[in-house]
């Protein structure tokens, strides 16, 4: 897949290799400033592996570039990176770690930036708890913080909703995705697509160390080509004959649920256009659902 | 290095040392190694009768022997919470990516280390001085070997740190580290029973490089007036400190964690 297009993070020809084993292999992606991107893939296919190597914990051949700088000339202080698993100081108050590493990043008004962050993470009120007294979820959100204290360009969150619950899962991803927008990006990792795919705009997925496809959440579906299965949103009430979408080429079964309609078909473009052919002659307004995507995802990472 | 980053080598380093306060460690040990010396001292029967010249080496070498066994513990302890810790924890993380990197934060870090076993170290001379003041007038030449004792801790202390930082690095693991260094001092221990023998099978420059705290004290033990030539052997731990430091600068360095 050649890397034509540039973005705020370009990624060319990145390998990493452990022994025997490529655990990153002849990478090529970009991120776009500005944008959510999701790092998606099934556990082990080398998204961690990735994220240490931008972030410089890790040696690899390749290029990474990031605004015109390259590898280790990139400034790690324009970046926020928090790890799957990483842990805090117990005795520690989440306004005494924040305050830490608001000096060390020489945060101009550390008061002030600590109890934005605070309130941004929604910890204002246990600021003063020893960070032992908080739960994993919080403690998420305690890590998010302290990335958000240095605006860096971009935020690099690594498998961030892993063992939490779905409500403190959604909490979460509306912290992150507020944080986007003028002069940061974000890259959250996660092997669940459905996690991650409303807050995201760009999809990175990756199988085995390899990108299988990037881009926006459409031009993905289109990349692969091989979908086998559309959901559409089917935006007026009217009736649909779905004898008629089952008898269309390449078509296998229909099924609608409400205002969903799920098409199986065999793999190529035709089965699309055809399906999307039919709706728009007989004036029915839809739209992809954003949640085929996550049907494309699991049959990428199979 | 640049302004900020001696900067941050201050926030680390007084952070760092803050912390040893916080987690209570640093007193605990001052309290132990207070309570152990006044022990030994108390323990000795020349210290009743007042007279703390000549004999009185023998209770302030074992109130010494005692000290330097505290203090290459909390050595260990600082090496393997400052590096295999963190690393283990994944709270290294942030701290890589401050402005001026690795770098800064290794600095920052050894530098609490060094501060924290001189402040230990300074304790010691402080506490034995003004007990024995208590007891008895005190000899220029207890003084000095007084001085002189507290380098040993001081030294010991920098050599078990330096040691167990290599180590974390090595192994990144606080359990395999925290063993090595434990199964090293626990050797240290037990070899003072066979400190002759080995000497006279593997030599003294073997012996000395392998259990240099133990040697110096050895030597120190039974040499009558205390002289500058047991002194020399003092630059066996300070000289394995600085080789366990360079390591470890190379392997911070290149660590990929």
């Amino acid at each position: 897949m050649g890397n034509t297009k540039k973005g705020l993070l370009n990624i060319t020809g990145l390998e990493k290799i452990y022994g025997d084993v490529t655990a990153v292999d002849d990478v090529d992606f970009y991120i776009p400033e500005g944008s959510v991107t999701g790092l998606v893939g099934p556990n082990g296919a080398g998204k961690t592996t990735m994220i240490k190597c931008i972030t410089g914990f890790l040696s690899y051949s390749g290029d990474i570039e990031m605004t015109g700088i390259s590898g280790e000339e990139i400034d790690k202080a324009s970046l926020g990176y928090l790890a799957e698993n990483e842990e805090y100081y117990p005795s520690w108050t989440g306004q005494g770690y924040l305050r830490y590493f608001a000096e060390l990043f020489n945060v101009e008004d550390v008061k002030k930036t600590v109890s934005e962050k605070l309130k941004t993470a929604g910890l204002y009120e246990r600021k003063d708890d020893p960070i032992k007294e908080y739960s994993h979820g919080m403690k998420k959100r305690l890590g998010i913080a302290r990335t958000l204290l240095h605006e860096p360009k971009l935020l690099i969150y690594d498998e961030p909703l892993s063992g939490l619950d779905p409500k403190i899962k959604q909490d979460l991803m509306e912290i992150i995705e507020g944080t986007a927008g003028e002069g940061c990006s974000v890259l959250i990792s996660s092997h669940q697509l459905r996690d991650i795919e409303d807050a995201c705009n760009w999809i990175v997925m990756i199988k085995d160390g390899k990108i299988d496809s990037f881009g926006d959440p459409l031009e993905i579906s289109r990349q692969i080509g091989s979908s086998k299965k559309l959901v559409l949103n089917i935006e007026s009430d009217e009736s649909l004959d779905l004898e008629e979408i089952t008898a269309l080429p390449d078509v296998n079964k229909v099924e609608r649920k409400g205002n969903t309609l799920v098409v199986m078909g065999t793999s190529g473009k035709k089965f699309e256009r055809e399906v999307f052919n039919y709706l728009i002659e007989n004036d029915v307004y839809f739209s992809l659902k954003h949640g085929s995507l996550d049907a494309i995802y699991q049959e990428v990472s199979k | 290095m640049t302004h900020e980053a001696i900067n941050n080598t201050y926030k680390i380093l007084a952070k760092t040392v803050q912390t040893t306060f916080l987690d209570y460690s640093l007193p605990i040990v001052v309290i132990l190694m207070i309570s152990v010396n006044i022990y030994s001292l108390w323990r000795s029967e020349v210290i009743y009768q007042g007279d703390p010249s000549g004999i009185i080496y023998e209770p302030i070498y074992w109130s010494a022997f005692f000290a330097v066994l505290v203090v290459m513990g909390y050595g260990a302890y600082l090496g393997a919470k400052l590096f295999a810790s963190d690393i283990d924890s994944g709270r290294i993380y942030p701290l890589m990516m401050i402005p001026g990197g690795r770098r800064t934060l290794l600095f920052g870090k050894i530098s609490a280390g060094i501060v924290i076993l001189a402040l230990l170290s300074v304790v010691y001379p402080v506490h034995i001085l003004l007990s024995l003041s208590y007891w008895g007038t005190i000899s220029y030449l207890t003084i000095q070997r007084t001085m002189i004792y507290s380098l040993l801790i001081f030294s010991a202390g920098l050599f078990l740190f330096s040691f167990t930082t290599t180590f974390s690095l090595l192994s990144r693991k606080v359990l395999p580290t925290i063993l090595f260094s434990s199964i090293y001092i626990i050797s240290m221990f037990f070899a003072t029973q066979f400190i002759e023998s080995a000497e006279r099978s593997l030599g003294t420059l073997v012996t000395v490089g392998s259990f240099p705290i133990l040697s110096v004290m050895y030597h120190n033990l039974f040499i009558e007036e205390f002289g500058f030539l047991p002194a020399n052997f003092m630059y066996v731990p300070f000289l394995g400190t600085i080789c366990f430091l360079i390591l470890s600068f190379f392997l911070f360095e290149v660590m990929e964690i």
